[in-house]
């Protein structure tokens, strides 16, 4: 199974509306519910976009709190609260993205990423690192695209209503982003099977 | 080619495209092709060959998982609700509530000023009272105003007034303790941080 994946997601979907209603009506006992649900997958998904831990948990914590701050207006049955979450965060995510382009734009620059001598041996936490740096090199809603799909195992279309854009708009995303990906990672991939 | 669930057959050019955008993971193919994929990669030696060109590609990304959760991080986010609104917006929007309460102080200054102006020196209509004994201020600024007294509604409380019930108002004292004049903000410290 993919990392992240949900299964049973109309019980999830119902519990959230549930959660959200105890919240809305001031009782405190049932915000810890939505913490235990939700809070894991967002912050890992804002860390895989933004590459920081510290910055990750800001994101997620500005998400849960707006998320209190708007749970008595919250409408039952209507968009998932999952939905709901990964989109703020990956409006904070792109928005502190881009300051921190701005910035230090080297940041963001292309890494060379094929360094690695002929014959080194690349260890588990230099491939880590490796793709973590070449997701820093995809342009922004490529790498969120993959961060939805590859990472937290979320279904195309709701991939794609958190983006909002169509689903074939998201294949092409993802497809353009796991190509580049392949592109800088290929010493890591003949590593991998083996050749030279 | 395989067939979807409404029968439809599953090319090998759109096999190649869902590996392209997925990868070669079934959990993460469109649900409706995921069976038709899934047959054609069964008898397809083609198939099989570039899902695993997809596999090694999953593999290098799967080194690249985010950390666990930290559990103080966690702990903190579990214990919003309790924190309550008195930070940040209301320190927030304090501010123009410290700012009101200044122009209410110099408002009663300048009223009592006004007053003091009117009130002719040396008035006698005490009926023979000595001028040289001191009886009431002469304005409001000489004054000690008790924060009961201040005639703005919702300004004046018991975390402005000092210990001895005077009203020692400055921007910083207003800002510090400001305790959630307004009803139904649903605010923590965090937003200060991150906005």
């Amino acid at each position: 199974m993919a990392p992240g994946h949900a299964d049973g997601a109309g019980e999830v979907i119902d519990a959230d509306d549930h959660l959200v209603g105890r919240v809305a009506r001031g009782d405190a006992s049932a915000w810890p519910g939505l913490v235990e649900r939700h809070l894991g997958a967002v912050t890992g998904f804002a860390w895989t976009v933004l590459g920081d831990r510290a910055e990750a948990e800001d994101v997620a914590q500005e998400a849960f709190v707006r998320l209190m701050r708007k749970a008595p207006d919250w409408q039952p049955g209507g968009a998932k609260l999952r939905t709901w979450l990964f989109r703020v965060a990956t409006n904070l995510s792109t928005d502190r993205w881009r300051k921190a382009r701005r910035a230090r734009p080297e940041a963001a620059a292309p890494a060379n990423l094929n360094d690695s001598g002929e014959g080194d041996v690349i260890r588990p936490l230099d491939q880590a690192r490796a793709v973590r740096k070449a997701l820093r090199t995809l342009p922004e809603r490529q790498r969120v695209a993959i961060a939805l799909v590859h990472y937290r195992g979320l279904a195309n279309r709701e991939a794609a209503d958190i983006l909002g854009i169509s689903v074939d708009a998201l294949e092409s995303l993802l497809a353009r982003g796991r190509r580049a990906i392949r592109r800088q990672l290929s010493h890591l991939i003949r590593d991998l099977l083996g050749e030279s | 080619m395989g067939e979807n669930e409404n029968g439809t057959e599953l090319d090998f050019d759109r096999f190649q495209a869902i590996l392209d955008a997925y990868g070669a993971s079934p959990d993460r193919w469109p649900a409706e092709e995921r069976a038709p994929a899934s047959k054609l990669l069964a008898r397809s030696a083609d198939a099989k060959r570039i899902h695993a060109a997809a596999e090694h590609l999953d593999s290098v990304l799967d080194s690249a998982v985010p950390p666990p959760l930290d559990a103080a991080f966690a702990e903190r986010i579990r214990g919003l609700p309790p924190r309550k609104p008195e930070a940040a917006s209301a320190i927030r929007r304090s501010g123009f509530a410290a700012l009101t309460r200044i122009a209410a102080v110099l408002l009663v200054g300048l009223v009592g000023v006004a007053i003091g102006l009117a009130i002719p020196r040396g008035s006698n209509d005490g009926g023979g009272a000595d001028l040289a004994t001191p009886t009431a201020p002469a304005s409001a600024f000489e004054a000690e105003i008790p924060v009961a007294d201040l005639p703005v509604d919702g300004f004046a409380d018991a975390a402005d007034a000092d210990a001895d019930g005077t009203l020692g108002l400055s921007l910083i004292d207003a800002l510090a303790t400001e305790s959630a004049p307004f009803a139904g903000v649903e605010v923590s410290v965090a937003d200060l941080r991150l906005e």
